[in-house]
């Protein structure tokens, strides 16, 4: 008899001996115990996160609870946006007028302008015009309150301090620069 | 294994199309990369323009260009104010003043705005820009550090605007060299007084025209320190002293 042959007449037998056995009733709680004994698989954080990015969701909504937070969106939304176009800034509100005055009484200057911290250094963003009355180079500007550096450029190549301002301050490459104080509405108001 | 790996390389790759994360190796030494790098962390392209263009037309060399734009990029990417930086920049060039001058200069907010935030921040939760730019500005032109740090270790705990207002009577009087002691007696009768508005940070305007007149530090120290005590303005000084608070320079006013 051949191995094969051996495991089939055991199989045999024990198929035999299961019909013959008198049937039991299933213990009290035994299908409990079972499934206690058994730990759920837990998905990872990844497949979870992936699931739920592709499986589809059914949002249920009333249109009674979407109309308030539609239009209290809506507002916030537009609020903002007046907000972001209207409200000047605070430093545009505050500018103060300003006067540089530059005397020079025969015109001996063909051109003046003021070059300083508040326009950048740049001369053709301050050009200053002559008054034969007061005999001087002037410019009126708005300027934020604070202390800013200026010089004056004469003809384009002489940059000269204002003898009238009332501090000057090294510039850090070896000359001065003057000072102006900006407070509130005037210059140099106290 | 796999997909987490995979997801890391989704997500890398995704952060660098949206945020524009750039890998840390593409620092050059170039003025392009100087500029692209200023550019990037938030610089804004005027001086930067102009540095190039100068090293365009050849008025600088290629190296001038980047030693200009360095202490930007440097002040910027240590979380500092480049505006100052930018407006030094501008002044050289404008003056038309020697690169590496320039330079030292630019070097000098640099160091002086570095060391106002470590001094603020030793003493202060949240350092506002308006206070480091006091203070930074205020060091670049040689106020002591130990009159601010002395003021900001004992004021700290102040409503921002009036430690501002303190701050910058700190920096202008320093400036002109007003002696240190009269200042702290004055901003202590401000302090306890409640008196110390923001227009105060200009007395030193009273300080340059009183010392015009021969009037002594200690003086005008007195007389604002007790102008301070009731609550006075700055006119009151300057009345106090025997002067009006009439334009100081006899310009005619604009208004």
């Amino acid at each position: 008899m051949t191995d094969e042959q051996k495991e089939i007449l055991m199989e045999d037998a024990i198929v035999e001996s299961i019909r013959r056995a008198p049937e039991v009733d299933v213990p009290e709680g035994f299908s409990a115990r079972v499934m206690e004994g058994l730990s759920p698989k837990t998905p990872s954080v990844w497949t979870r996160m992936y699931l739920w990015l592709v499986r589809p969701q059914v949002l249920t909504v009333r249109p009674l609870q979407v109309i308030p937070v539609a239009t209290l969106t809506v507002a916030l939304l537009a609020f903002a946006f007046i907000q972001m176009n209207t409200a000047p800034s605070e430093d545009a509100l505050r500018l103060a007028n300003v006067r540089f005055v530059m005397y020079d009484g025969e015109m001996s200057a063909q051109n003046v302008s003021v070059v300083g911290s508040f326009n950048g250094w740049k001369a053709d963003r301050s050009v200053m015009w002559y008054s034969v009355e007061a005999g001087a180079w002037m410019l009126e500007a708005e300027l934020p309150p604070g202390d800013h550096e200026y010089l004056f450029l004469v003809n384009g190549e002489r940059l000269v301090p204002d003898p009238l301002a009332p501090l000057t301050r090294d510039d850090g490459f070896g000359n001065r620069n003057s000072i102006m104080f900006v407070v509130g509405e005037n210059e140099q108001a106290l | 294994m796999n997909k987490l790996c995979s997801i890391a390389v989704l997500i890398a790759f995704w952060s660098l199309i949206v945020f524009g994360v750039q890998p840390s190796f593409a620092v050059g030494g170039t003025l392009a990369d100087q500029k692209t790098r200023a550019l990037e962390c938030g610089v804004s392209s005027e001086s930067l323009d102009e540095v190039e263009a100068l090293v365009k037309a050849g008025s600088f060399s290629e190296g001038e260009g980047v030693a200009l734009v360095s202490p930007l990029l440097t002040a910027c990417e240590k979380g500092l104010p480049v505006a100052p930086l930018q407006g030094k920049l501008a002044e050289g060039l404008a003056k038309q003043v020697a690169p590496l001058r320039i330079v030292q200069a630019l070097n000098v907010k640099l160091e002086a705005y570095g060391n106002a935030s470590l001094l603020l921040n030793r003493h202060m939760k949240s350092v506002t820009p308006e206070v480091l730019g006091v203070v930074g500005e205020g060091l670049s032109r040689g106020v002591s550090q130990q009159d601010f740090e002395a003021y900001v270790a004992e004021y700290n705990a102040q409503p921002s605007e009036i430690f501002l207002t303190g701050a910058e009577m700190i920096s202008l009087l320093g400036q002109i060299g007003f002696d240190p002691e009269q200042t702290r007696t004055m901003l202590e009768a401000g302090f306890v007084s409640g008196g110390l508005t923001p227009q105060w940070r200009y007395l030193v305007r009273v300080v340059l025209v009183a010392r015009q007149r021969g009037v002594s530090d200690s003086t005008i120290g007195e007389a604002a320190a007790a102008v301070l005590s009731e609550r006075g303005t700055v006119n009151d000084v300057s009345a106090r002293l025997g002067f009006t608070s009439r334009s100081m320079t006899g310009r005619v006013k604009s208004q």
